[in-house]
């Protein structure tokens, strides 16, 4: 496995691990509808995070747009764009979620990416201390 | 002002201005606020979505720009530049996201209309 990929995957496992933390938190101090926001919108941004990782990929293949399927890629980054609104949409005007657990469970992406660039330049400034 | 411009203002006026004349009942003054206030409300909601969109769409198109620069520079780290890419259109995205949560809650959660009458009536002396 490359650097790249463990970086990637480092993200993914501390989506799940930020998810699994704000979740079991506010089904302990929030209500049930601000724990339904916080779940639901951790997994549409953990699932957009991954779609959108894999049509980058596809794209910068040689089976994608080097490959003539230009088409079909802006097709897919629309579509997933669509189906992101139209499920929030669907969520926050049937009154089933909070919408401001919705906000924190759609934040969970920058939540970890924010932290692994604080704890890499604190890794990076411990180094050069030493 | 150019001649569409000129029609799209007259036509907002007039149709807030029939809005007005329809509900000039004994608490047409009322109505007519929560209207101009819900109006007010779907304006804001459109031009800061557009806005969000455009800083999003100018700041990916910078990203891409930048990585398929230094790809084509550097083609032995298009790898690193790639994922790198990925996890700054994410942090862009995440934004234009959050815009949009924001205009659905002002369309559809803050106006509470039973409410907003109930507030006017109180502000207008009823």
């Amino acid at each position: 496995m490359t650097d790249r990929e463990k970086l990637l995957r480092q993200i993914t496992t501390t989506n799940w691990i930020f998810l699994l933390i704000l979740g079991s938190l506010s089904s302990v101090f929030m209500s049930a509808t601000f724990t339904l926001g916080v779940i639901l919108g951790g997994l549409i941004i953990i699932a957009n995070f991954s779609v959108l990782q894999h049509t980058i990929r596809y794209a910068f293949s040689d089976q994608g747009a080097m490959g003539g399927k230009k088409s079909s890629i802006v097709a897919k980054y629309f579509f997933r764009l669509a189906i992101m609104g139209l499920i929030i949409y669907i969520l926050i005007t049937s009154g089933w979620v909070n919408p401001i657990g919705l906000a924190i469970g759609l934040s969970i992406v920058v939540f970890s990416i924010l932290n692994f660039g604080i704890r890499t330049a604190w890794k990076t400034s411990s180094r050069e201390a030493i | 002002m150019s001649k569409r411009t000129l029609i799209g203002v007259v036509t907002t006026v007039f149709v807030l201005g029939m809005g007005s004349l329809a509900f000039a009942g004994e608490d047409s003054a009322v109505k007519a606020a929560g209207l101009w206030v819900f109006f007010g409300i779907a304006i804001s909601c459109g031009i800061s979505i557009g806005m969000a969109a455009l800083g999003t769409g100018l700041g990916m198109g910078n990203a891409i720009s930048a990585a398929l620069q230094g790809t084509a520079r550097n083609p032995e780290a298009s790898g690193k530049i790639m994922t790198t890419m990925i996890i700054g259109l994410a942090l862009i995205e995440s934004l234009c996201i959050y815009a949009l949560v924001i205009c659905f809650i002002l369309v559809f959660k803050i106006p509470d209309l039973g409410g907003m009458h109930e507030l006017i009536v109180k502000s207008l002396g009823g």
